[in-house]
């Protein structure tokens, strides 16, 4: 993979690219909308490191969006701070998830996740307090930010969500970069690659597995209270929706399940892929490219594209 | 009286849920294959029911052969592309078909729309009085015919030649290939004859549910239910099963409500997962 210079380049061509693109709306919306996959994405993948496939991230992604919605809408809260108590809400409720469900192995934990998704769905759809199936609209921007004399709006431009995600992004990525080189990470990755092993050398199985699926769940937590944030409108069935659940995972499959860069890489390529070519062609269906790239990754390429491009290079090398 | 009433849509519905289940564990117990996409195959089946009584006027219950040699198609496709997963096979082929739920999903959803639909035939809609509880008559019919269809499969898996093989396959792969078993055969009958099932399901879906490309979660859930209560082969469990569950529903509706219901087969399945932590190769086999 490229070394630190590329990265160092890449952000900062990053911080540019609203330059390039001369501020234009539609293109911001697509980036923007393309990193908060690339943070679903990655926020996903840390529970898989840990070699546990959840069907039920709409779980915490929704409750995010729930918690965070309702407390800047009825409590007054500033979104930034909403922020954080929708990924700790998130957070609850995965404890009671992996208290539960970590003594299933494998595929059979993926089944519970999937049940999961419904208890925060169908009790969302049946409060009042929640506004029920009409869900919530008119969920305030982020609160604008004064430095000096330099006011920044979020409302009136998407220049400024685009740093704020951008800069999210980073960090999340940067963390877990640090994350899978401690303790931690290898942690995470001796349980995946063989639990009971993992326990004979003195892995507290289940104290890493309920750990990553904390983790996981704050920051899905935190990208559902963003999504509120930035789209203004929330309902149940579209945020507890199957996409949710889904479309992290073919991401993180797409991109590369066991890298940092893979989710981010894979969320970038499909998202824009997607709504370039696949939405103009069907408005309702576009989704089916996510049904499918998944096919491609487990049958092709089961290490996704970034698993792809070391083995070319791996070849170019031999050669 | 509402408990009465209760039990007996419960038990209706429930032996209906049985035959949603038979086609998801035959397809378990002997490939391994966990198919997520068996809802969304109940609702292909469901609209081949649709389209036919809409366009042409048939009967869903003269539906049934039309759907079932769809589903049985699609489910071929389905088994080549299954073949290429790797290792490890019951977490791939799980990604896998809930990827090809998807698929299937949005593909229902660019062609019919997002709209409800469910077969209404007058006459059979006509209200049925059993002593002191009422139902449809389209009920007692698919309740009739879901019964039937199980004892026929029970049927073929204890006394002939392929259901023997079958169930010495989901037994264990090595030692019935050793007797000379092509288990790869059986492997394709197995499928075959799960998602023919599925596809039986699927216009009798059609006549007491509404129908929209989402739905299928629901089929899925309690194929997943059913499955999980009964453990991996014995078609009487599966029946007991999908009654257990079809009571419980009811009991749910007639109680709390009926926008409660999918929390509570959602909560069942969960209890159940943790009633069988190892999975479901324990115990009894087909």
């Amino acid at each position: 993979m490229p070394n630190n210079k590329f990265y160092g380049l890449f952000t900062i061509f990053l911080f540019l690219l609203p330059v390039f693109l001369g501020f234009d709306d539609y293109y911001l919306y697509l980036l923007n909308m393309a990193f908060l996959f690339a943070f679903l994405a990655l926020s996903w993948s840390i529970l898989g490191y840990a070699g546990q496939i959840s069907f039920g991230h709409a779980a915490f992604f929704g409750l995010g969006a729930y918690t965070s919605a309702l407390l800047s809408l009825k409590a007054g809260i500033s979104p930034w701070i909403a922020l954080f108590f929708g990924g700790v809400m998130a957070m609850l409720f995965s404890s009671v998830i992996g208290l539960t469900c970590f003594r299933l192995k494998g595929p059979y934990f993926s089944l519970a996740t999937l049940a999961f998704v419904e208890i925060p769905r169908i009790i969302t759809l049946n409060s009042e307090f929640t506004n029920g199936p009409l869900g919530l609209i008119g969920i305030p921007s982020f609160s604008s930010i004064t430095i000096s004399t330099i006011t920044i709006d979020f409302y009136a431009s998407r220049t400024g969500t685009y740093y704020v995600l951008m800069i999210l992004l980073l960090v999340l990525t940067i963390f877990t970069h640090r994350m899978m080189k401690s303790r931690l990470g290898f942690a995470f990755s001796a349980i995946r690659e063989g639990e009971e092993t993992a326990e004979v050398l003195g892995v507290n199985a289940f104290k890493y597995k309920l750990l990553a699926l904390l983790i996981s769940a704050f920051f899905t937590g935190v990208c559902g209270a963003l999504y509120a944030h930035i789209i203004h409108y929330i309902e149940p069935e579209i945020v507890y929706g199957l996409s949710f659940s889904a479309i992290p995972l073919v991401m993180s499959m797409f991109g590369g399940m066991l890298t940092v860069i893979g989710p981010v890489l894979g969320a970038t390529i499909l998202y824009l892929t997607n709504e370039l070519i696949f939405h103009p062609i069907s408005t309702t269906a576009h989704e089916l490219m996510y049904g499918l790239a998944i096919v491609i990754v487990i049958l092709f390429m089961p290490r996704g594209i970034v698993g792809w491009l070391e083995e070319r290079k791996r070849i170019v090398y031999d050669t | 009286m509402v408990l009465t009433q209760s039990l007996v849509s419960g038990i209706l519905l429930g032996t209906f849920y049985a035959v949603i289940a038979t086609g998801f564990s035959l397809i378990f117990g002997v490939t391994r294959v966990f198919n997520l996409a068996h809802g969304e195959f109940v609702v292909i089946g469901g609209y081949i029911g649709y389209w036919l009584w809409k366009i042409y006027g048939i009967n869903p219950f003269m539906a049934i052969p039309a759907s079932m040699l769809g589903l049985v198609i699609l489910g071929t496709i389905f088994q080549r592309i299954l073949a290429y997963t790797k290792e490890p096979y019951e977490l791939n082929t799980l990604v896998l078909t809930f990827g090809l739920s998807l698929f299937l999903q949005n593909s229902m959803l660019a062609l019919w729309s997002g709209n409800y639909r469910v077969i209404v035939i007058d006459s059979l809609e006509k209200s049925i009085s059993l002593g002191i509880v009422n139902t449809s008559l389209v009920r007692i019919l698919v309740f009739i015919f879901s019964l039937s269809s199980i004892l026929f499969l029970h049927y073929l898996l204890k006394k002939t030649y392929f259901g023997k093989a079958m169930r010495a396959t989901s037994q264990d792969r090595e030692a019935a290939a050793m007797t000379g078993i092509n288990i790869h055969r059986i492997d394709f009958l197995a499928f075959s004859i799960g998602v023919a099932m599925t596809g039986a399901a699927g216009p009798l879906f059609a006549s007491i549910n509404y129908l929209y490309p989402s739905v299928g979660i629901k089929a899925t859930i309690i194929a997943l239910i059913v499955t999980i209560f009964a453990g991996v082969g014995n078609i009487g469990g599966i029946l007991a099963g999908g009654i257990v569950l079809g009571v419980g529903e009811s009991l749910t509706v007639a109680i709390l409500g009926s926008q409660w219901r999918e929390l509570a087969s959602s909560a069942i399945l969960i209890a159940l997962l943790l009633m069988r932590p190892r999975g479901l190769f324990e115990g009894k086999h087909y």
